[in-house]
């Protein structure tokens, strides 16, 4: 246990803890002898403070978190799954392919932000329409990413499918899905990235609840502290996304990992 | 067998001696020609091949690069119609890959599935086919026909080469083929290794009685391994020579290669090749 737990401490990055450290000592002092001073530019203390008073009780940061959270991951549950299915459709039909693509690359290349007025629009401000816009987000890089794995699989692989005799069910079970599991992952968290960023931008632009609508309403209020510490605390869920995606999976899908990891031995 | 043993003594014997435990033809192809698109035209890789392969024959193809050896054997194993002729595999039209004659690929990291262990790579053709206790057994046979059932729950890419290319050949050992079909089986790997694993293959051989067609682009292999070598050249390719080897076996990396009908095929088998006919 001390081992390990010393081997943890030598493997953690000291020197980019240290770095990050030092900005906001440079930051603060910067803002605390008014060598850059703007009223929207307040250093890491008071974003500290702001950001105590968001989460003390009556704050309102966790129910804003719970609600962008809760939209983000449903949304991309359903991106997800469509985008996955859709890229799977269209990677291994030709029919489908020949009807889709053309659709594909119009509709992927709309930026999803312009359309959130209308969707607005169209839903209202509820969080349905917040999840309908982040699942659209997520859909696209899964597509891409799915479909792309899939016409990547070796040829080899496929001569060997054929070889085994076997069904096209136990092609796409045994050889296609698992070879191009490395790249629907990549698509997975490509999606969670964009779907938060569509879910808070929506939460900008009307939605009624969310860290998104939070930070516009801190702005609006001359907030600077609280509107930075929302900010900040976006950033935070990014990270936390990305890194708890990659642990799921380690745990999950332990051979896909270990061949997707076998180039760092 | 145990007249074989003084290598002298078998060459006088055997120079002449056909094996006599082949038997009837289990491949025969006949006027077979392929014709492949290549950008806006079409070319033509194999021109009139016709040959026979009999049961428990080990036969290999050799010829230059580029002369239809691997559209040769995917003929073979049904991976791709001929344009023309026919193809049987024990008299019944060749029209899709089959379990009677399986491949082996010279890539073996990419015929292998990564993630899988050695163990569910050699069990995938059986999921779904036999009982899980069968299955269990037959994996375990095949990896020990190939001396890897001590590595069974390794990731195949965690071996090295030679062992991997093992991996392969107990891949298509589990279905019991009765022809093996090898694409420059050992094309990958360093001499010694390969030296192994001609002799593995020989032993596999004559331990399941099944009929080996291999291509490779090495003389010296196809003359060691083989009952018969079959040279393929040109543009498109067809089958311009064929020698019986008419060396005793079991073989024996030093004896047989010392052996004066060795020799004698590969030196006929380099002239074809330099030349593309006997001069």
């Amino acid at each position: 246990m001390v081992g390990s737990r010393k081997r943890a401490f030598a493997r953690f990055n000291w020197l980019g803890l240290g770095c990050i450290v030092a900005v906001l000592g440079v930051w603060q002092l910067v803002v605390s002898t008014h060598l850059i001073s703007y009223s929207s530019l307040p250093g890491p203390i008071q974003i500290w403070s702001g950001f105590r008073s968001l989460a003390g009780s009556g704050g309102g940061l966790w129910s804003a978190v719970e609600h962008t959270v809760q939209c983000v991951l449903l949304a991309w549950v359903i991106g997800v799954a469509i985008g996955g299915v859709a890229g799977l459709l269209i990677a291994l039909n030709p029919t489908v392919a020949g009807w889709g693509n053309a659709s594909v690359d119009l509709f992927r290349s709309l930026p999803v932000v312009a359309l959130i007025p209308i969707a607005i629009l169209i839903w209202g401000t509820a969080s349905k329409t917040e999840v309908i816009l982040g699942a659209y987000a997520a859909l696209w890089p899964m597509l891409i990413n799915t479909a792309g794995g899939v016409r990547g699989v070796s040829p080899r692989l496929r001569d060997v499918a054929r070889t085994m005799e076997l069904s096209r069910w136990e092609t796409l079970r045994k050889i296609v899905l698992p070879s191009t599991g490395g790249a629907m992952l990549v698509g997975a968290r490509l999606a969670l990235a964009t779907s938060l960023v569509i879910c808070v931008v929506a939460e900008m632009l009307g939605l009624q609840s969310g860290v998104g609508n939070q930070l516009v309403l801190e702005q609006g209020a001359g907030q600077a502290g609280r509107t930075w510490a929302y900010i900040l605390v976006i950033g935070v869920l990014g990270l936390i996304a990305n890194a708890g995606l990659t642990k799921a999976v380690r745990m999950i899908f332990p051979g896909v990992s270990a061949v997707s990891e076998r180039a760092v031995q | 067998m145990e007249e074989h043993v003084s290598a002298n003594a078998v060459s006088e014997k055997y120079v002449t001696a056909p094996r006599t435990d082949a038997g009837a033809a289990i491949f025969e192809l006949e006027g077979v020609a392929v014709t492949l698109p290549s950008g806006q035209t079409h070319r033509q890789i194999l021109e009139d091949v016709s040959l026979r392969v009999r049961e428990r024959e080990v036969v290999g193809v050799v010829g230059p690069s580029g002369t239809g050896k691997t559209t040769l054997l995917r003929v073979l194993s049904g991976l791709l119609r001929p344009s023309a002729g026919t193809v049987l595999l024990d008299q019944k039209p060749v029209l899709a890959p089959t379990q009677e004659a399986v491949t082996v690929f010279q890539d073996y990291s990419s015929a292998l599935l990564p993630w899988r262990t050695v163990e569910r790579n050699v069990a995938l053709p059986l999921e779904g086919r036999t009982s899980k206790s069968e299955r269990r057994a037959r994996v375990l046979g095949a990896l020990e026909i190939v001396g890897l059932a001590d590595r069974r729950d390794d990731y195949p890419w965690r071996l090295s080469g030679g062992m991997q290319q093992r991996v392969q050949i107990a891949r298509a050992l589990v279905l019991e083929p009765r022809v093996l079909l090898m694409d420059e089986p050992f094309g990958a790997l360093d001499a010694i290794t390969k030296g192994s694993l001609h002799d593995q293959l020989l032993d596999v051989q004559a331990k399941t009685g099944a009929t080996i067609v291999f291509i490779t682009h090495d003389v010296e292999e196809a003359v060691y391994l083989s009952d018969r070598v079959m040279v393929i050249h040109g543009s498109p390719g067809r089958i311009v020579h064929e020698v019986r080897t008419e060396l005793p076996r079991p073989r024996d990396q030093i004896a047989t290669r010392d052996l004066p009908r060795y020799n004698q095929v590969r030196h006929e088998l380099a002239q074809v090749l330099r030349d593309g006919r006997i001069s």
